[in-house]
């Protein structure tokens, strides 16, 4: 196994407010990697210093033993909280674009996948419904080679039934070499696809454990242990 | 992946780009024929004369609209794709900043360029049909000759020349507004909260700081030029024109680093 993601005492503050405080972790190839914590909790801040798309405030990141950059954003597949796409575009315009820029993005099967959501290439995205979207975007991200997938709430706004799509959708189309990262909530969700998980809390890591060797020495389901460590 | 970076940046912007050109081609017809109109008929208030004045207002409007919706929609789309929800996909693409930057500043400015000439052309379509041809022959009949001597005697040097320089200096000053407007962009991001107000002080700040220097710079010239008190204009004009392109030249290069900096080192996509 190769450590895809190293972070040194990584800090991340927002004026007065703490969003990451000397997070220190590292993530292997290979896994599906739960980020748990609650709102706020400073998932997303990672997530983001990750893709660089916020510069850290102090300590070390690395992808691959490269600092995050040109080659890190090559192997990496990010999914946002939020739509990025241009509305006025095509889902085939996308297609498009995403095969263009990266070289590890497979149009077969991202056609595959909308037809088994039967999302015609042809529509336009301003005119599908927020779901649909979700699952454009998930769909653009799933249909690359990456090395790692760095999904933030992929199914926080979807509805149940569109949710086990997204999760079966996630596990039949990525690389068993490469690694998971999916920031969420809503953990009894996604509990059964996870073999690792972190737990953040206030900025902090206070969790990082193998799925196994949790429900082995809590005798407890992820779900039931997040509750018990995020009690209000 | 430059060549790709333009081609995407062109075909994102081209749409919204050829509706207004399309609008002022429509205005430039109707601006046209109302001037035909009044040409013919004169100021007299008749319907169609009443009609047409309306329509030049109409077209006076139209063009100043359209030339400065053309740069809003620009920022707008600029800041859309660097700094709002589509910059997510823009700074996750495995391109390098400052490649990102300039395909979008170039094509920012080749179509305020394209804006500013089809303007011009407007102008001239509206005049010439307005004045049943008669603008083109008073163009012909322009004598380039005394044009070249009076610009001989006040700058010392070929009209030429000057038509060089006054073209260099439009592209520079528009290039100047674009990269004065993306800088405080970049800046105001910086920001957590009020990012468009900040940028708004951002682009006050670096305005005051430009009239500063400049200032400074005329005061040098003005005092210790001899050359202009002594009537000696055509020296003035040369320091006057070498110093403030050097200024511009300076604050250009100041705003592309700072937001290539910014993009790379400080980027804030909260």
């Amino acid at each position: 196994m190769n450590t895809l993601v190293t972070c040194k005492e990584l800090t991340k503050t927002y004026g007065k407010k703490t969003a990451l405080n000397h997070v220190s972790l590292e993530i292997e190839s290979g896994h599906i990697i739960g980020l748990l914590g609650p709102n706020g909790s400073g998932k997303t801040t990672f997530i983001k210093l990750l893709n660089g798309l916020l510069t850290p405030t102090s300590g070390e990141l690395y992808v691959k033993k490269l600092p995050v950059g040109i080659e890190s954003k090559k192997i990496i597949s990010y999914l946002p909280d939020q739509t990025y796409l241009n509305m006025n575009n095509t889902v085939q315009d996308v297609l498009d674009y995403f095969g263009a820029f990266y070289a590890d993005f497979e149009k077969d099967r991202a056609y595959q996948m909308l037809e088994s959501l039967k999302i015609s290439p042809k529509d336009k995205l301003k005119s599908m419904s927020k779901g649909t979207k979700e699952k454009v975007q998930l769909i653009l991200v799933m249909s690359r080679r990456a090395e790692l997938y760095v999904l933030d709430e992929p199914i926080a706004g979807v509805d149940p039934a569109a949710r086990d799509y997204i999760l079966q959708t996630i596990l039949t189309n990525y690389d068993p070499e490469a690694s998971i990262l999916i920031s969420t909530h809503l953990i009894s969700d996604i509990e059964n696809i996870l073999d690792q998980v972190i737990f953040i809390k206030e900025g902090e890591i206070c969790l990082q454990a193998s799925v196994d060797d949790i429900r082995m020495q809590h005798q407890k389901s992820i779900d039931a242990l997040f509750r018990e460590v995020f009690k209000c | 992946m430059l060549g790709k970076l333009f081609k995407y940046e062109f075909k994102h912007t081209s749409k919204t780009m050829f509706v207004t050109f399309i609008v002022l081609a429509v205005a430039t017809i109707a601006g046209s024929l109302a001037l035909y109109q009044l040409d013919q008929t004169g100021m007299e208030g008749t319907f169609f004369s009443i009609f047409s004045m309306i329509m030049l207002v109409i077209y006076t409007i139209a063009i100043i609209g359209i030339y400065c919706g053309d740069f809003i929609y620009l920022c707008y789309h600029y800041h859309k794709t660097m700094y709002s929800s589509q910059g997510y996909l823009t700074h996750t693409l495995p391109v390098a900043p400052a490649a990102t930057f300039s395909v979008k500043i170039l094509v920012f400015f080749i179509w305020m360029l394209i804006s500013t000439i089809l303007s011009v052309l407007s102008l001239f379509v509206l005049l010439q049909v307005g004045t049943g041809g008669e603008f083109l022959h008073a163009l012909l009949d322009f004598s380039w000759q005394g044009f070249s001597q009076d610009v001989r005697d006040i700058f010392g040097f070929s009209a030429g020349v000057f038509l060089i320089i006054a073209i260099f200096e439009g592209l520079l000053n528009l290039l100047y507004t674009i990269l004065f407007v993306t800088a405080s962009m970049a800046i105001g991001q910086l920001f957590q909260k009020n990012r468009v107000a900040f940028s708004i002080l951002a682009g006050f700040g670096i305005y005051m700081a430009n009239q500063i220097v400049s200032t400074i710079f005329l005061v040098a010239c003005g005092y210790s030029t001899r050359a202009f008190l002594e009537g000696d204009f055509s020296s003035f004009m040369y320091s006057i024109l070498g110093g403030s392109t050097a200024i511009t030249a300076i604050f250009l290069a100041a705003f592309c680093g700072i937001c290539i900096y910014i993009n790379r080192k400080r980027l804030n996509l909260e």
